[in-house]
């Protein structure tokens, strides 16, 4: 990032001097960002894409009114363009800027850069297993934030993304997305050894089932996004099992940052906690379950993506593991479950926290997964925070807008369609 | 013009190839309508460049002559003076926001200018604006020009499960729009038509349903997916995918153009960071001497509102995601059903419908379509159609 830094003071000091005498407030966010990805089609077609983008955006208040804007492009003319499209935005609405005693910068360390050649490797390795096109990125992005008053952060960032196309059944191609995590090296998930075991074809008499089911990793994580943009719904009550947090410092954060999209320092939040769980898999049938009568916890301000205000939004959520048994040596206890193997649809959910899900599903009988097949998950937000028995596994890394990181996740009474 | 048609000479002389240089700026607008009342405004002004060849896609932020010549490779001093500012207006808010009934959107209007600078010429085009409503159930209504659509509500939703069996489903124009973008759209795009993952590969010619549906990609028209110019320069073509149920042709880019005989114009992308890919524009069907009303003694269920679809080829399948459906009895509305997945079944080589007809109607909803990651809006225009063999899973 050689000469990342001179762009982002210039922007700075260019949005500055615009807004310096015209709004009584504001704060700057300018981010640079630098992305190399290599693709291969289905028809084994590649492309090698690099791209540079350089955006700033503007927060101002007036006269108690508030104005937003972004633009890209050369880092003076950006910033100039974003202070004067923000003043003219100035419109009601909008919530104030946080009193500037609060604002303060956490600690981040600076990423160990990989270099671009390492996605070579990533891509043949892809290419070597089963997939129908796939694509590997690498990620650099350098971010400063400044508030009128004079405070300034800046922090940097790297992602390492693997996506690819796999058609689990015939006809039906799923889309995965994953962040790597050092030692930067792409594993196939985690329920990929066990599909051979049995064969495509009825799960179930048709009709819908109640049912124990595992949501893999896939599954759970546009789950968990959904229930962490709806921190203010009610939930009731909150089984023991979940420890859901926003990481946003410290080692295990994929995306550390200084400072929270409106200034406030950093920090790692536990969204949704849960009692301490004697064993995982009689999971909340005790006493441990109690009720959460406010909702989550909401996550943090962000500006995901940069040219947006900031709104609570997860940057990396993570749900600790009950226990770090792999899945297959779980798969033996368990009577009767359905893995919830990956989305075939998009998650389509309801104003009341309702969802169906169109996925890849398997019957587990007798600790043995037997068929496989699509059928319907359908449950309620509500319903997943209360019926959680218990997480497995090691964590696998969801990339989704934001970064989930979480085990299989056991649900009790989830309704399952044939 | 002049300026940019020096840059194509210089493009001209420039080993390997390039496919095109393309510039581009947007203005987007978002804000919430409260009580009538635009709140919480914010604009975006984004502007890039990209260059494609030899199998790469570069692309930087900005679109000044240093720009051009970063991903040219070259010294800025060999890159001709050029200036490239075109001017987007974009509606005033205030003036939308008096155009709709419902009191609490979050609503976006946005606008580009394109420019596909190419060996052999220069290429402006102009996209949108295109306006985009969603309601507090996070349900999108797309359009363009002063017609708003007619409502922006929340589907309705009921507590009755719906029917088992076999069933004779009535889709309104909305979920035969869906159908027919998921069945028709994207099968016929050339880049899964040619690879072979299309249940219509091969069968360019041959019947695809009972009835004489023609469903038509027409960027030409003044709907969400319009464009003068397609993102690799090429003119806009309405082309006739389905003609009175018999599949014709697929849309295409340059690339697939120089391979097979098809012919050019679909290319779409959703931002110069990403490559341009054959996609629907404007989808309009309609049934040649069909009835104009619905035979609603004749079905057992009425689909009103869905979500999505998804086309499962191999099984031969289609399943939407209903939001707002009735079961009728004796042609009238009995009951409003829960929301639930809804099976259509397609034949051995064809779509089993029954019957279709009325006036194609535009349809606002959802308006756009995402495919490899990119999202773009789309327009569509569809008459009632009638399934038969329809299952609830």
């Amino acid at each position: 990032m050689m000469g990342a830094e001179a762009s982002l003071r210039l922007a700075l000091q260019a949005a500055r001097a615009y807004l310096g005498a015209k709004a009584d407030v504001f704060e700057i966010f300018v981010r640079l960002g630098k992305t190399w990805r290599l693709a291969q089609s289905k028809s084994r077609e590649k492309l090698k894409e690099e791209a540079y983008e350089f955006g700033v955006a503007c927060r101002c208040q007036r006269y108690r009114q508030g104005g937003f804007a972004a633009a890209s492009g050369s880092p003076k003319a950006a910033a100039e363009t974003a202070a004067k499209l923000s003043l003219a935005s100035l419109s009601d609405g909008h919530p104030p800027l946080p009193d500037a005693t609060l604002l303060g910068a956490a600690p981040t360390p600076e990423p160990q850069w990989l270099s671009p050649e390492v996605l070579q490797l990533q891509l043949a390795i892809l290419t070597s297993q089963a997939v129908d096109s796939c694509a590997v990125s690498l990620v650099h992005s350098q971010t400063l934030f400044s508030r009128s008053e004079g405070f300034t952060a800046s922090w940097q960032n790297q992602l390492l993304l693997v996506e690819w196309e796999q058609e689990l059944l015939p006809g039906i191609a799923c889309s995965f997305h994953r962040v790597l995590a050092p030692p930067w090296r792409f594993q196939q998930p985690s329920w990929q050894g066990l599909l051979p075991q049995g064969s495509p074809g009825p799960l179930l008499p048709a009709g819908r089932h109640l049912a124990r089911v595992l949501l893999s990793p896939d599954v759970a994580a546009p789950l968990l996004v959904s229930l962490a943009r709806r921190s203010s719904q009610p939930f009731g009550v909150v089984a023991p099992a979940w420890q859901l947090s926003d990481l946003r410092t410290g080692e295990r954060a994929f995306l550390p940052m200084a400072c929270d999209g409106e200034g406030l320092p950093s920090e790692n939040r536990l969204l949704l906690p849960g009692a301490r769980l004697s064993h995982p898999l009689r999971g909340n049938e005790g006493s441990g379950s109690k009720p959460l009568p406010h909702g989550l916890v909401p996550p943090a301000p962000t500006r995901v993506p940069w040219d947006r205000p900031p709104q609570p939004s997860p940057v990396h959520l993570w749900q600790q593991t009950s226990t770090s048994e792999p899945l297959q040596t779980l798969l033996p206890q368990l009577e009767d479950v359905f893995l919830v193997l990956a989305p075939v649809s998009e998650l389509a959910l309801e104003k009341n926290g309702q969802f169906r899900l169109l996925t890849v599903l398997a019957r587990v009988r007798h600790g043995k997964l037997y068929r496989y097949g699509v059928g319907v998950l359908r449950g309620s937000l509500k319903r997943l925070v209360s019926g959680l028995l218990g997480a497995f596994g090691p964590p696998e890394h969801v990339a989704l807008g934001c970064v989930v990181s979480t085990p299989w996740l056991l649900i009790s009474n989830f309704e399952v369609t044939v | 013009m002049e300026e940019l048609a020096d840059l194509a000479a210089i493009l001209a002389k420039l080993r390997p190839p390039v496919e095109e240089l393309y510039l581009w700026q947007e203005l987007r607008l978002d804000w919430e309508l409260k009580d009538g009342a635009v709140r919480s405004l914010a604009s975006r002004l984004r502007q890039a460049c990209s260059l494609r060849r030899d199998g790469s896609l570069l692309c930087r932020d900005g679109c000044r002559r240093e720009d051009v010549a970063l991903l040219l490779g070259l010294p800025t001093r060999k890159v001709p003076r050029f200036s490239w500012s075109p001017k987007i207006t974009i509606p005033d808010p205030q003036v939308v926001s008096a155009q709709l009934a419902q009191e609490e959107l979050r609503l976006t209007v946005a606008a580009a200018q394109v420019a596909v600078i190419r060996p052999d010429g220069v290429f402006t085009s102009a996209r949108g604006p295109v306006f985009q409503a969603i309601n507090g159930a996070g349900e999108t209504f797309s359009w363009c020009g002063n017609q708003p659509p007619p409502h922006t509500r929340t589907a309705q939703g009921g507590r009755k499960l719906p029917p088992s069996g076999k069933l004779k489903v009535l889709l309104q124009p909305q979920p035969s729009a869906v159908l027919i973008h998921e069945v028709f759209g994207h099968p016929l795009e050339g880049d899964s038509f040619f690879s072979g993952h299309s249940p219509w590969a091969g069968k360019l010619g041959t019947r695809a349903t009972a009835i004489p549906l023609t469903v038509q990609d027409n960027p030409t028209l003044l709907l969400p997916g319009s464009f003068l110019h397609d993102d690799e320069g090429e003119p806009a073509r309405p082309k006739l995918l389905v003609e009175a149920g018999v599949l014709r042709t697929v849309l295409a880019h340059r690339s697939l153009a120089r391979y097979f005989p098809v012919e050019p114009g679909n290319a779409r992308r959703a931002s110069p960071h990403q490559p341009p890919l054959p996609r629907i524009s404007n989808l309009v069907a309609w049934v040649e001497r069909g009835p104009q009303e619905p035979p609603l003694g004749e079905a057992n269920l009425e689909v009103v509102r869905v979500r999505s679809g998804v086309f499962l080829p191999k099984e031969q399948s289609f399943l939407l995601s209903v939001s707002e459906s009735y079961r009728l009895l004796r042609g009238t509305r009995a009951e409003r059903l829960a929301p639930f997945y809804l099976k259509l079944p397609l034949g051995p080589s064809a779509l089993q419908l029954v019957a279709g007809g009325g006036k194609s109607q535009v349809v606002a909803e959802p308006g756009w379509c995402s495919k490899s990651g990119q999202k773009l809006p789309v327009g569509a225009s569809a008459c009632w159609l009638l399934c038969v063999g329809v299952e609830v899973p």
